[in-house]
């Protein structure tokens, strides 16, 4: 069987490979997310991840729940979420150049398994994409993001809180340009572009009004995969912008708007507490929501190693939110659940206004 | 719809109610009381369909709808078993909860109960205890002359073997798998009934023939489910153990590492309170995984509120009560006499230590 090199290259600060071994693959998981970032050129990757067969060397390790091998620097176990099954390799799971071996075997063929198969490699892809950006001093959010004459608004925001459909109605309304609908990345007082599942924004952005898929759009949007038109896309997208204003979005089953200032500490925390949800999360535009594996890797790791950059990772990420939202206004909206125009408004009023 | 009543070491008291095999639990049988009147209970827990108070919440992810002292979780899942549940008066005792199973295979089956239990309400007493400033630790302890032994490891590392293995040579026993700290730095034996796999079955716990097929079986299911079907059978210390002590001060506290060097080698270190801290609460964390996202989904919506404070004040416990002596052991996978031969070597060197 021969392997299937994708490259990817985050803004220039992450490389990551990706080798597989050659099989259908309706849904091109991991190719989805982060179409974006594929680079045609062969890269010297940050994260190199392997997907086929391999042999572990969990030789000298620590065993914590039976399960999960642990030595300095390395992660490995095989592991399960509801009928799915995997192994995972993870070399250089506290630092340096990341290099995963990832296994998946099937306990139950079943129609889901095309899906959950790409889903799986997602959730450890993604979480590891975290923690790696933030090494290097750029720290990716769970937040929509538009931008206007250079300047950046974000709009950090739970799963089901329209983030994609409010920045449609941005770009198409108020002639904004596109950061990320569901993540973007900070870095110092910038923010830089995350457009993650592009390919799916853009059939949305072009054939909708809102996120919502029925039955015959999904199969529109699966058809329209087939022809490959991944670098065809009609989003104005920008690379990055001055950062100028945050602005969580909550949605609730109050009948109101309210729109109130945040304090910098609290703010921090919930970014803090986003960002746990995500690194434990499956979430996804397919997929249903439990508890995502990585997360825990990096609690038993840190349970071996409490001393470990791992371990020390959210008091450390603590304080570099802190340094970049420092200065910078921040409010809160909540909403209703019922998404409206008269909800865009509000909040377009709040950016564009300063308040 | 029955009732049970618990009242753990007038610690926390509780009630459950629903059917009969979830209000008569065996996991909590060892503190079944008669009767609790309402104004004493801190957890109510019912098992019935519900329908979800939910007016004026923040709605996360589609599927957390929370509020102040409120928390709904629309769906959640662990293995085949699906759940929603309900908290009520989440930061001031007595707290509310209502738990629906949703249909599964599992739901005509006791093993629901189990995990439910291990899921949902072992975290809510850790919770409950927190608030009353004792701190509940996922370890075993045995005490000989009013001196309390501590072994902390995840699960299946080898609490319960080591703490049996030293019950043999004239300990008494305290608890196999949570252990209380107070704040009078004493422990406390929280007894459930022990977990019982084949892995940690040795000669100082009898079993009779029946019991041993069952086990054997188990094992079987285990290996044939590629790992996924993991049956224990649960054994009551308190039926096997006859020196029992409920309560001593806290002497020194071993947290047991397995390995799987090649060289097999035990190696034993003093380590320090701030650094055994941060294993427990990891242990605690990985322990109670389902419990740990959801204080995080509420502490999201209410970042100042006391559950989001939660692990803070749960550190600070461990930071005020441990005592100092604390050794981390490297053990192998499967424990063997040299362990327990060492750790008591410890033991003995360290009342040496004091009495010089």
């Amino acid at each position: 069987m021969t392997n299937k090199i994708l490259n990817y290259n985050i803004h220039d600060i992450l490389k990551i490979q990706i080798a597989r071994e050659e099989h259908f693959d309706l849904m091109r998981g991991l190719d989805l997310e982060l179409s974006y970032f594929r680079s045609e050129v062969n890269l010297e990757p940050d994260i190199y991840f392997y997907i086929g067969k391999f042999i572990p060397s969990n030789k000298d390790c620590y065993l914590v729940d039976h399960r999960y091998y642990i030595r300095n620097n390395y992660f490995y176990c095989k592991d399960s979420l509801g009928r799915e099954s995997w192994e995972v390799e993870i070399n250089s799971f506290e630092y340096g150049k990341t290099v995963v071996n990832y296994s998946y075997s099937y306990k139950t063929w079943n129609s889901k398994a095309l899906i959950s198969r790409f889903s799986i490699e997602t959730f450890l892809l993604r979480p590891l994409i975290y923690y790696k950006l933030s090494e290097r001093g750029y720290f990716m959010i769970h937040s929509a993001g538009v931008s206007k004459n250079g300047e950046a608004y974000i709009f950090p925001a739970r799963g089901g809180a329209f983030k994609t459909t409010f920045v449609m109605d941005f770009i198409k309304k108020a002639k904004f340009n596109y950061l990320g609908d569901d993540r973007v990345i900070l870095h110092r007082g910038e923010v830089l572009s995350f457009p993650a599942h592009l390919i799916l924004f853009n059939y949305i952005y072009s054939n909708k009004n809102n996120e919502y898929l029925n039955l015959m759009d999904k199969i529109r949007f699966v058809n329209s995969l087939r022809q490959n038109n991944y670098y065809n896309v009609n989003v104005p997208i920008v690379k990055s912008a001055k950062l100028k204003l945050v602005c969580f979005i909550e949605k609730t089953n109050k009948s109101n708007v309210i729109i109130q200032k945040l304090d910098l500490k609290d703010a921090i925390d919930k970014l803090i507490d986003s960002t746990k949800m995500e690194m434990s999360s499956i979430s996804d535009n397919i997929v249903g929501f439990s508890l995502g594996p990585y997360y825990r890797y990096m609690q038993a790791y840190s349970y071996v190693f409490p001393e470990s950059k791992v371990a020390k990772y959210w008091d450390e990420l603590k304080q570099n939110y802190k340094a970049i939202l420092k200065g910078i206004p921040i409010y809160q909206i909540i909403f209703p659940e019922e998404y409206d125009d008269r909800v865009f408004q509000e909040i377009l009023d709040v950016v564009e206004g300063g308040l | 719809m029955n009732a049970g009543y618990y009242n753990i070491e007038n610690l926390v008291k509780f009630a459950l109610i629903g059917p009969r095999r979830f209000s008569n639990s065996y996991r909590y049988s060892n503190y079944k009381v008669d009767f609790i009147s309402d104004n004493e209970l801190d957890l109510i827990i019912r098992l019935n369909s519900f329908k979800p108070d939910i007016k004026d919440c923040s709605i996360l992810d589609d599927k957390y709808y929370i509020r102040k002292n409120y928390f709904y979780c629309k769906e959640d899942d662990y293995k085949i078993l699906r759940w929603e549940v309900e908290i009520k008066n989440l930061e001031s005792l007595p707290i509310h909860v209502n738990i629906n199973l949703k249909p599964s295979l599992l739901k005509i089956m006791n093993v629901s109960y189990i995990l439910l239990e291990g899921i949902i309400i072992d975290p809510l007493i850790h919770y409950i205890l927190t608030l009353k400033k004792c701190a509940l630790i996922h370890a075993s302890c045995i005490a000989r002359e009013d001196e309390g032994f501590m072994f902390i490891a995840r699960g299946g590392a080898g609490k319960t073997t080591i703490a049996t293995h030293l019950i043999g040579k004239g300990f008494n026993f305290i608890s196999d798998n949570y252990t209380i700290l107070t704040p009078e730095k004493d422990v406390i034996g929280f007894i459930e009934p022990l977990n019982i796999f084949t892995y940690n079955l040795n000669k100082n716990i009898r079993v009779n023939f029946i019991r041993k097929t069952e086990l054997k079986i188990k094992s079987l299911i285990y290996k044939l489910s590629k790992e996924y079907i993991k049956l224990f059978t649960r054994i009551n210390p308190l039926d096997i153990f006859t020196n029992i002590d409920k309560k001593t001060k806290l002497r020194a506290t071993f947290l047991l590492l397995p390995c799987n060097e090649a060289k097999n080698t035990i190696q034993l270190f003093r380590i320090s309170k701030d650094k055994l801290t941060k294993h427990i609460c990891y242990n605690q964390i990985l322990e109670f995984p389902y419990f740990d996202r959801y204080i995080t989904v509420y502490s999201y919506v209410l970042p100042n509120s006391i559950m989001s404070e939660h692990w803070e004040n749960y550190r600070n416990l461990l930071d005020n009560n441990l005592c100092e002596n604390i050794y981390l052991i490297k053990i192998p996978q499967i424990i063997n006499k040299d362990v327990t031969e060492i750790i008591l070597g410890a033991i003995n060197n360290d009342k040496q230590d004091t009495k010089l």
